[in-house]
C-alpha cells in the first residue's frame, strides 16, 4: 500500500504523518507522536484501552485507520490535563483512587470524559451502561463508578 | 516526585550517604513462619538499602515490585513510619537488579506479610543508627533524643538538632538488621494504618511513561514472534518448525529481518504496524500436532491424566467412620482452566550497549530473569541488567518473562534496541493458565449431625512451572518442570470437630502450560469444601452459618464470621425456601483462610463471604446482587488499599465463577480474545459490603488474594438456596444452570 501524508490534530497541535492509510491510529499516536495515554489492549476494539476523543466522540484508536483520522481533531489522555491543571475527570479518578494496575485507566478516563459531555447528570445505571464495554481485569469498577459520579458533580 | 523510577534515579545524588541493611532473607521459596527466624543465613547479599541525599530525601531500594496492588505505597508507609520521616521524604525504587537485591518473587500476597516485617526492622535499625550517631555528636544519651521528619533533636533542647543527611554525610555503612528491635506501637502510628493515597496512580492518570509499554529507545525496532501452532501446549512446541518462506514478506515496508533459530521465528521491522502485518503474512510451515484430549469432557481428561498420589492427612479410620454415618454424601467438584487475563498483553524492550544488556521488563522476579537472560544470550551475568517497569496486572504470571527473553534474544542478533509486544491472541493462548482442578469428596454425618467421615482426593493440574519460552524454542534447553506440590493448599477442611479425615493429593506433570493464578489451589479446594460442608449442614438439618460456627474454634475466625453474619443480616433457617416465579433468590455462605507453603502451610488472612444471588429460571442467568465480605488480615497497613483489593478480588471472583473457562481444540487453546473468553463488566458488579476487622497489634497478613478464596463456594451455595441445585462445575454459565433446572424437573411450590 502506498504511503500517504495524513494530516491530523492531536491535543491542539497539527501533525502530518507519512504512513500507509490503513495504519491503526493507535500506533501513530504512540510511536510517531509519542503519546503514552492510549494503550494496546487487544487491537480489536473490544477492551477500550486505546480510547481517544476524536471529533468530540470517544473512539477506539486501535480500529481507527489513518485514513479515517484524516483531518480529525484528537484528544488523548496526555492532552486532557496536567498535574498543575488537571481535567475534572482526572482529578476525580485520583481522589477516588480509581485504578489498580492502571492499564485500563486511559480508556476509563477518556470514555468518561466523552460520556459526561453528552450526559452531565448520569444515574449510576447510566454510568455502568456507558462503561460496559470498557474492560478492567483488576476489578476497580466500584472506585471507577465513584470517580465518574464525583467528576459529574464537580463539573456542576 | 513519586511513582516513577526514572525520576527517582535522578534524585540519587553522587555523594549521598548510603545505608546498606543486611538481614537473613529467606531463600527463594522458603517461607518465613511467624515467630521463627529463617535458619541458615544463605548469603550476604544486601537486602535493602537507603541512600540519603543532602536534601534529607531518602531513596529506598527493594527487589519487590508493584503489580498494581499498592505494595509500593504500603512499603513506603512502613519505612517512613519507623524512620520517623514524612511519607513524601521517601522514594521507593523497585526491581532494578543493579541497585536492589533479589527479594525473591513478588507473589503469594506475601510482600506485606513476610517482607514488611523485614523492612520495618531495617527502617527501625536505620533510625537507631542515626540516633546513636546524634547521641555521640551531641554528647547526650540516645534516650534524650527524638526524631521528626528525619531530623534528630534533643527533647530538652530542640535547637540541638541534626538531620539524617548531616549525620551520615556521604558515608557508607553496612548495618546488620537484628532479629529483635523496638518498633512503633499501634498507638504511635502516623502512617501505618492510614489510607495514604497510592503514589503510582497520578503518573498513570497524567499519561506519564511509567509502563514498560511506554519505553522508547533511540533507534528502536519492533518485533513480533510467531509461535508454533500449539497454543498453551509447551510440551508440543519443540522441533516443530518445518520451513519459513522469507519471500512471502519481501514487500513489507521497513522489514529488517526474519529471525529463525530452532523453533523461534520472529519478524523485525522499523514500524510497529509492519511487524504485525509481517507476522500475519509470513508463510511458516510447522509439523502439525492434534492430539489434545477433548477438554469439553474435562472431568475424564483430568481423571485419565497420570499423577502421583500422596496422603497428606489420615486421621482416624475413614471406613469405620463411613460405616457409622447415618447420611452419606459424595460429590465431585470441577474447576476449569482460567486465564490470568491481563488487559495489557506483555511487552519488553532490550538493548545492548558496549556488551551490556539492559532489558526493561515488568517481571515479578527480576533477579531470576536476569540469570535466565544471561544464560540465554551467553552474556556474563554482571553485564546483564533488568530495569523493572510496571506492567498490566498479572494476578500471577503472564507472558511478561517470555517477552523479556524474546527481546534479549533479538537485540543480540539485530544490534539495535528491540521492542517485543505480545499480541492479544498470543497472550490468551500462551499465558500460563490458572490450573484446572478435580476434587472428590465423600463423607457422612451421624444421627446427631456430627461429621464422622470426610475423605478428600484432590488433583490439581498445575503447580509445576516451566520457564520462559525462548530457551526451549531455540532448542537451547530441554523442557523441564520444577515440580511443586501445590494441590494440597487448603486441601484439608478448615473445620474442627470432624472425625476420621483423610486427604489424598494427586500431583501431576501438567499437560497445559500453567502458572499460579490468584487464589491458586486454595480457591478451588475451598470451593469444594465449602460446597460439601454446606451439603452436610443441610443433611444435618442445621442452618449453614450455624453449622460452620459449630465447627470453628479459632477465635479470630469466629469473630470474623459473626461480624459478617450481622452485617449481612443473615436469615437463619435450616432449609432453603421453596420458590416459584422466574426470579429465584438465594443466599450462601463460605469461610476460608488462605495458606502459604507446603502442607499444612501456615495461615494468612481470614475471609468469609455471604453471597446473594438472583437466578433467572427462563435463561439460567445468575446475577450476584450483593456480597458481604469480612476479612481479618491483622494489621492493615493501608486500609483503603485493603478495601480496594477486596473489591477487586470480589469482581474477579464473580467473573471467574460465572463466566470463565479456557477452551481447547485438538491442537491447544482456542480462547483468543474477549469475545470468546468474556469477563465481567460494569453490568456484573454486585453491591459489595465490607467488614474489615482491625487488629493493628497483630502482624500484617497481606490481602492481595485472600478475599477470593471463599468466593465460589458462597455463590454456589447461594444458587442452591435459590434453586435447590448443587452446581459443582465452575463456571455457572446460563446454559449449565438452565440445563440443570430442566433436569431437576418441575419445581415444587
Amino acid at each position: 500500500m502506498a504511503i500517504e501524508n495524513i494530516a491530523l490534530k492531536v491535543n491542539g497541535k497539527a501533525h502530518t504523518v507519512k504512513v500507509e492509510p490503513d495504519t491503526p491510529l493507535l500506533y501513530i499516536l504512540r510511536n510517531d507522536l509519542e503519546q503514552n495515554g492510549p494503550k494496546y489492549g487487544c487491537g480489536l476494539g473490544q477492551c477500550g484501552a486505546c480510547t481517544v476523543i476524536m471529533n468530540g466522540q470517544s473512539a477506539r484508536s486501535c480500529v481507527v485507520t489513518a485514513s479515517m483520522a484524516k483531518g480529525a481533531e484528537i484528544t488523548t489522555l496526555d492532552g486532557l490535563g496536567t498535574r498543575e491543571k488537571p481535567h475534572p475527570v482526572q482529578k476525580a479518578f485520583i481522589e477516588e483512587q480509581a485504578a489498580q494496575c492502571g492499564y485500563c485507566l486511559n480508556g476509563m478516563v477518556m470514555e468518561t470524559t466523552a460520556f459526561l459531555s453528552r450526559n452531565p447528570n448520569p444515574t449510576e445505571a447510566d454510568i455502568r451502561n456507558a462503561l460496559a464495554r470498557n474492560l478492567c481485569r483488576c476489578g476497580a469498577h466500584v472506585e471507577i463508578v465513584k470517580a465518574v459520579k464525583r467528576a459529574a458533580t464537580a463539573r456542576g | 516526585m513519586h511513582g516513577s523510577n526514572m525520576i527517582a534515579r535522578r534524585q540519587v545524588l553522587k555523594g549521598a550517604g548510603v545505608l546498606m541493611l543486611s538481614f537473613a532473607a529467606p531463600a527463594f521459596g522458603q517461607e518465613a513462619k511467624k515467630g521463627t527466624w529463617p535458619s541458615g543465613f544463605a548469603n550476604s547479599e544486601v537486602d535493602s538499602y537507603l541512600t540519603i541525599g543532602a536534601d534529607n530525601h531518602i531513596t529506598a531500594f527493594t527487589g519487590r515490585v508493584e503489580i498494581g496492588t499498592g505494595v509500593q505505597t504500603a512499603m513506603t508507609q512502613i519505612m517512613a513510619e519507623e524512620l520517623d520521616v514524612d511519607f513524601e521524604q521517601i522514594t521507593m525504587v523497585m526491581g532494578d537488579t543493579d541497585r536492589a537485591l533479589r527479594q525473591g518473587r513478588t507473589s503469594a500476597s506475601d510482600s506485606i506479610q513476610v517482607w514488611s516485617h523485614f523492612q520495618r526492622r531495617a527502617a527501625a535499625e536505620a533510625r537507631r543508627f542515626m540516633v546513636n550517631r546524634a547521641a555521640e555528636k551531641f554528647g547526650v544519651p540516645a534516650s534524650e533524643l527524638k526524631v521528626e521528619k528525619g531530623i534528630v533533636f534533643s527533647k530538652s533542647n530542640p535547637s540541638k538538632k541534626a538531620s539524617y543527611a548531616e549525620l551520615i554525610g556521604s558515608g557508607k555503612f553496612e548495618l546488620p538488621v537484628p532479629k529483635e528491635i523496638p518498633m512503633k506501637k499501634p498507638s504511635e502510628f502516623r502512617l501505618i494504618g492510614k489510607p495514604v493515597p497510592r503514589v503510582d496512580i497520578p503518573p498513570k492518570v497524567f499519561a506519564e511513561p511509567v509502563f514498560v509499554h511506554d519505553i522508547r529507545r533511540p533507534n528502536m525496532v519492533h518485533a513480533r514472534v510467531i509461535r508454533p501452532p500449539v497454543p498453551g501446549i509447551e510440551r508440543q512446541m519443540m522441533s516443530t518448525l518445518v520451513s519459513v518462506d522469507e519471500s512471502s514478506v519481501k514487500d513489507i515496508p521497513g522489514l529488517i529481518k526474519v529471525f529463525v533459530k530452532g523453533d523461534f521465528v520472529a519478524v523485525v521491522t522499523e514500524r510497529e504496524e509492519n511487524a504485525i502485518c509481517a507476522a500475519r503474512t509470513l508463510k511458516v510451515v510447522w509439523k502439525e500436532w492434534s492430539d489434545l484430549p477433548d477438554h469439553t469432557q474435562i472431568e475424564s481428561v483430568i481423571r485419565q491424566h497420570p499423577g502421583k498420589a500422596r496422603t497428606v492427612r489420615n486421621d482416624g479410620d475413614i471406613a469405620a467412620g463411613m460405616a457409622k454415618a447415618k447420611t452419606k454424601e459424595e460429590a465431585t467438584y470441577l474447576w476449569p482452566y482460567h486465564l490470568h487475563g491481563s488487559i495489557g498483553p506483555s511487552c519488553a524492550v532490550a538493548e545492548i550497549v558496549d556488551g551490556n544488556l539492559t532489558i526493561w521488563s515488568a517481571t515479578r522476579d527480576p533477579g531470576a530473569l536476569r540469570t535466565e537472560a544471561a544464560n540465554l544470550t551467553g552474556i556474563p551475568l554482571e553485564q546483564v541488567r533488568i530495569l523493572w517497569r510496571e506492567g498490566s496486572g498479572a494476578y500471577g504470571r503472564n507472558c511478561t518473562d517470555d517477552a523479556t527473553l524474546d527481546a534479549a534474544l533479538l537485540t543480540q542478533d539485530i544490534g539495535r534496541p528491540v521492542r517485543v509486544q505480545i499480541m492479544r491472541e498470543e497472550e490468551h493462548g500462551w499465558e500460563p493458565k490458572g490450573a484446572a482442578h478435580l476434587i472428590d469428596i465423600s463423607g457422612g454425618i451421624d444421627d446427631k449431625g456430627k461429621i464422622v467421615a470426610y475423605d478428600v482426593t484432590t488433583k490439581f493440574m498445575g503447580g509445576a512451572e516451566g520457564t520462559s519460552l525462548a530457551p526451549y524454542l531455540i532448542r537451547q534447553k530441554k523442557l523441564e518442570f520444577a515440580a511443586r506440590r501445590m494441590g494440597d493448599r487448603n486441601g484439608s477442611p478448615l473445620y474442627v470437630g470432624l472425625e476420621n479425615i483423610r486427604v489424598n493429593c494427586v500431583d501431576v506433570d501438567p499437560a497445559i502450560r500453567t502458572s499460579l493464578l490468584r487464589g491458586v489451589a486454595s480457591l478451588s479446594n475451598s470451593f469444594a469444601h465449602e460446597c460439601f460442608v454446606d451439603e452436610l449442614a443441610v443433611a444435618a438439618g442445621v442452618d449453614p452459618a450455624e453449622f460452620r460456627l459449630r465447627h470453628l474454634d479459632d477465635p479470630r475466625a469466629v469473630a470474623l464470621v459473626k461480624a459478617m453474619l450481622e452485617k449481612a443480616n443473615w436469615d437463619y433457617r435450616p432449609a432453603r425456601k421453596q420458590q416459584t416465579g422466574n426470579i429465584l433468590k438465594g443466599r450462601g455462605i463460605s469461610y476460608a483462610r488462605y495458606t502459604h507453603g507446603d502442607y499444612p502451610g501456615h495461615g494468612a488472612a481470614y475471609t468469609a463471604w455471604v453471597a446473594e444471588v438472583e437466578v433467572e429460571a427462563s435463561t439460567g442467568a445468575v446475577r450476584v446482587t450483593r456480597v458481604v465480605v469480612a476479612q481479618d488480615c491483622g494489621l492493615m497497613v493501608n486500609p483503603t488499599g485493603c478495601e480496594h483489593q477486596i473489591h477487586g478480588n470480589v469482581i474477579q471472583a464473580v467473573s471467574r465463577t460465572l463466566r470463565e473457562e479456557v477452551t481447547f481444540d485438538k491442537s491447544g487453546v482456542t480462547s483468543s480474545d474477549w469475545a470468546n473468553y468474556p469477563i465481567a463488566t460494569f453490568l456484573d458488579v454486585p453491591k459489595i459490603d465490607l467488614v474489615l476487622i482491625d487488629r493493628p497489634e497483630e502482624p500484617p497478613l497481606g490481602v492481595g488474594e485472600s478475599a477470593i478464596v471463599p468466593s465460589a463456594g458462597a455463590i454456589a451455595n447461594a444458587i442452591y438456596d435459590a434453586t435447590g441445585l448443587r452446581l459443582r462445575r465452575v463456571p455457572f454459565t446460563p446454559s449449565r444452570v438452565k440445563l440443570a433446572l430442566a433436569e431437576q424437573g418441575p419445581r415444587n411450590g
